[in-house]
């Protein structure tokens, strides 16, 4: 069976590997980071090397079941330490023109509905010509009848305008066959509580499209913040509890449908491995994914080769020793899209 | 993309009627003046003016003569807006005393400045010009102390400077306050450890240089070296916000940057030094005329423009002024009418001024341009709000719900009566040329023909020809 919703979750800002799965095992990491780093035996333990980060514990359960998989060290070929050239390289995946991976996925996946992003624009990742909506919440999709007759009034001219006609088109297409979904009463699974922030509701309600039988071929979500050249310990233990507690509630509020649901979590680089003077660690290069959902091999996916400053890249980087894309590229395949239509030839695929 | 878009528009601008109007009536009742009929003129208050209020057609200025009062804000009579922010008690104070308010009340207030400006001042370059310096130096108001500072950083560091020198600006930018918080140059100190690497990275990458502009990672490591020891004070310290040099937290040694050498002991003086490097650099003059031309001209400008732009700021010793007259007067600018998507403060500001609305901003209509996804200092990322119509044609639905709720008179920010509208303008016809700034097509005419008054403005406002500049 073809799994049929892949959420992308893109932690913005550059979110550092080692506070996400903190490589307690390694005497160096100990060195790198003697006033911010996680102890060991705290997290849970990954393997002889890792642990996940201690606010991140609400993953275990998961973890223990085999449908987590952490891929350490994973990399695009950035070298400016940019965000802003490094985000649109990494949600480009690899491909020269502007469009992105996720776009090129949804094309290849086909649907009556959609890809989607929640936020006030499509992201680079959902970028290049597949259908696709920018929404801030489901509610958006319920304007109000005189909207929606506004919209089909004006749709020869939009059609008739290059700029606007395919953006103008997949907003009616939502509008269409999501607005009465928009308003209905919801009731997420026994013992799911969503928190309030944006991140938790944008989960619960790509969880709430996926169980009314609504399953756009994608489904984009920012979480923003993790860009910690200052007091990165407390700047992201907060980030960390959201992110953990949102994934496995995704994951609980679905249930079965979890099995048919792919889950990536990424970002545009990973960060310094020295922290700086103000407790904070500054751009980096290699980081650390998730992926989650039906199909996943668990466990750790790394190359490690330490924290000593030979195997280090640059100013102190971890050197990203996997290609990010070659754990992608099993995602896609379990949708159903060759992995070559999105990423090209790639030179290894993690088995994951 | 351009030549298609271009295109378009030619084709559905068709015929241009001549249209007469008397100018210099007084009072609520004058006639509408027509539009259209000087494309030329049409175009720059569309760039230039967040798009013409009926009146603004009254002028006997030439383009270049408009262009002139324009690049000399103080000489133009702005009592009315002026007036208005005399209300902001937060707009008014002291930076210092700003801690003494709610965040929320500065926060507000200072939303409230940026978008009665869009609308009513009638320093029109200047406004539309400060979006673009609030993007080139980008601050979100979430971050840390920002809320209480990012005011005077509008009030003192880029209005003062807005057609001013780019040294100067960047000079007022680099050392306030709220950049310090922005991009954590407050806490870059060498005495603890490795200085922090952010503001150092993006002073090249952002206001600067930009990205590829020839700089190195031990660019950017140098330079976060030399402006180590800044910092701001903050709440429940005294003296808040004054900025201060702390010797002692400052790496005082040699460095290499950009091919420069700052040589030891250059203490707070080495800022200085630094900022006429970046400045002086040429990567600086072509990063910033590109975003000017990004801002005024089109996504994807013309290489020659963005060329001939830098070359006047070079050439004036970083003269924005003289930057934006080279811009203004060049053909590329002429022809690029129609071929930018308004973003949305740009979309929101035209509408009402299309309507000859007056608006008292309040928190609907702060917290419509905030669904709207373009609040005044609120994106979160420290390049600024995007400028081109690949990230903000996605939102076409926010729009049409904002022109439905405006033009059926249900905004309370500012309330209007289409049918009192349509009359004044002379029917529907001239009040669609009156939103479009040409005579609309024979499709547009027809879809503007359905339903009630308020039905057809709110279509008007909603059409894709209304969503371009």
């Amino acid at each position: 069976m073809l799994n049929e919703t892949l959420v992308t979750i893109f932690l913005r800002g550059g979110a550092d590997g080692l506070a996400l799965a903190p490589a307690v095992g390694d005497p160096d990491y100990h060195r790198a980071r003697p006033l911010n780093g996680v102890k060991a035996g705290r997290g849970e333990k990954l393997d002889h090397l890792f642990a996940l980060a201690p606010e991140l514990s609400a993953l275990a359960p998961l973890w223990r079941e085999g449908k987590l998989a952490v891929v350490v060290d994973a990399a695009s070929s950035d070298d400016t330490r940019s965000h802003f050239a490094a985000q649109p390289l990494l949600e480009r995946g690899g491909s020269d023109g502007a469009g992105g991976w996720i776009a090129r996925y949804a094309t290849a996946r086909g649907g009556v509905l959609p890809a989607m992003a929640f936020g006030d624009s499509l992201p680079e990742g959902l970028r290049g010509g597949a259908p696709a909506m920018a929404l801030r919440d489901l509610s958006d999709l319920d304007p109000g009848p005189r909207v929606f007759e506004l919209s089909e009034r004006l749709s020869g001219l939009y059609e008739a305008d290059p700029l606007l006609a395919q953006s103008a088109a997949n907003t009616r297409m939502a509008l269409e066959q999501l607005r009465q979904l928009a308003t209905a009463p919801y009731r997420p699974a026994d013992g799911v509580q969503w928190g309030r922030e944006a991140f938790a509701q944008q989960l619960a309600q790509t969880a709430r499209l996926i169980k009314a039988g609504a399953r756009p071929a994608a489904v984009c979500i920012d979480l923003h913040g993790w860009d910690s050249h200052v007091a990165q310990a407390q700047l992201l233990a907060p980030l960390l509890l959201e992110l953990g507690q949102g994934l496995a509630n995704f994951a609980l509020d679905l249930g079965a449908l979890f099995e048919t649901t792919s889950v990536v979590v990424y970002t545009e680089f990973g960060r310094r491995v020295a922290v700086n003077s103000a407790l904070g660690t500054d751009h980096g290069h290699g980081f650390t994914m998730f992926v989650l959902g039906g199909g996943v091999r668990g466990g750790v996916h790394q190359r490690w080769r330490g924290l000593s400053n030979d195997s280090l890249l640059g100013p102190g980087d971890l050197p990203g020793s996997i290609d990010y894309r070659s754990a992608l590229a099993p995602v896609v395949e379990r949708h159903g899209v060759p992995a070559r239509d999105v990423f090209g030839e790639l030179e290894f695929v993690l088995p994951i | 993309m351009a030549a298609l878009a271009g295109a378009w528009l030619f084709a559905s601008l068709g015929a241009l009627p001549a249209v007469h109007w008397i100018a210099g009536q007084g009072a609520a009742d004058k006639p509408w003046p027509g539009s259209g009929e000087d494309p030329e003129f049409e175009h720059l208050l569309a760039r230039c003016a967040y798009g013409a209020r009926p009146g603004d057609r009254d002028t006997r200025a030439s383009v270049a003569q408009w262009i002139e009062r324009q690049l000399a804000p103080e000489t133009l009579d702005d009592r009315e807006f002026d007036s208005k922010l005399r209300r902001f008690e937060t707009w008014n104070a002291p930076t210092g005393e700003l801690y003494e308010f709610h965040e929320k009340v500065v926060r507000r207030e200072l939303q409230s400045v940026v978008l009665l400006g869009a609308i009513h001042s009638e320093r029109r370059l200047r406004e539309t010009l400060l979006e673009l310096w609030r993007d080139h130096f980008s601050l979100s108001l979430g971050k840390g102390e920002c809320a209480w500072l990012a005011t005077s950083f509008e009030r003192d560091a880029l209005r003062p400077h807005a057609f001013g020198r780019l040294r100067e600006l960047l000079g007022a930018v680099l050392l306030h306050p709220a950049m310090l918080w922005y991009l954590d140059g407050r806490l870059n100190r060498a005495d603890l450890g490795t200085p922090n690497e952010n503001y150092a990275r993006e002073l090249l990458e952002l206001h600067t240089l930009g990205l590829g502009g020839g700089y190195t990672q031990r660019d950017v490591q140098a330079l976060a070296r030399a402006l180590s020891g800044w910092t701001s004070r903050g709440l429940g310290e005294s003296r808040k916000s004054k900025v201060s040099f702390d010797a002692s937290r400052h790496d005082a040694g040699a460095k290499d940057a950009l091919g420069f050498e700052l040589e030891a002991g250059l203490g707070a003086e080495e800022v200085e030094r630094v900022l006429d490097i970046v400045c002086a650099h040429p990567s600086t003059a072509h990063h910033v005329a590109r975003k000017l031309c990004v801002r005024f001209v089109a996504d994807d400008p013309p290489a020659e423009l963005v060329l001939r732009v830098a070359a006047s700021l070079r050439a004036s010793d970083g003269d924005i002024a003289a930057a934006l007259r080279t811009l203004l007067h060049s053909s590329e600018f002429r022809e690029a009418r129609g071929l930018k998507l308004k973003r949305p403060l740009h979309f929101v500001a035209s509408a009402l001024r299309a309507c000859d609305a007056r608006c008292e901003p309040d928190d609907a209509l702060l917290e419509r341009l905030e669904r709207l996804g373009h609040a005044p200092y609120s994106w979160p990322t420290p390049d600024g709000y995007p400028d081109n119509a690949a990230h903000w044609r996605a939102g076409l639905l926010g729009r049409w719900r904002f022109a439905e709720e405006f033009a059926q008179g249900r905004l309370s920010s500012a309330r209007i009566d289409a049918a009192a509208l349509c009359t004044r303008a002379g029917g529907r016809e001239r009040l669609a040329r009156a939103c479009l700034g040409r005579a609309a097509s024979d499709a547009e005419l027809q879809v503007f023909a359905a339903g009630d008054d308020a039905a057809a403005l709110a279509a008007m406002l909603s059409s894709p020809g209304f969503q371009r500049c």
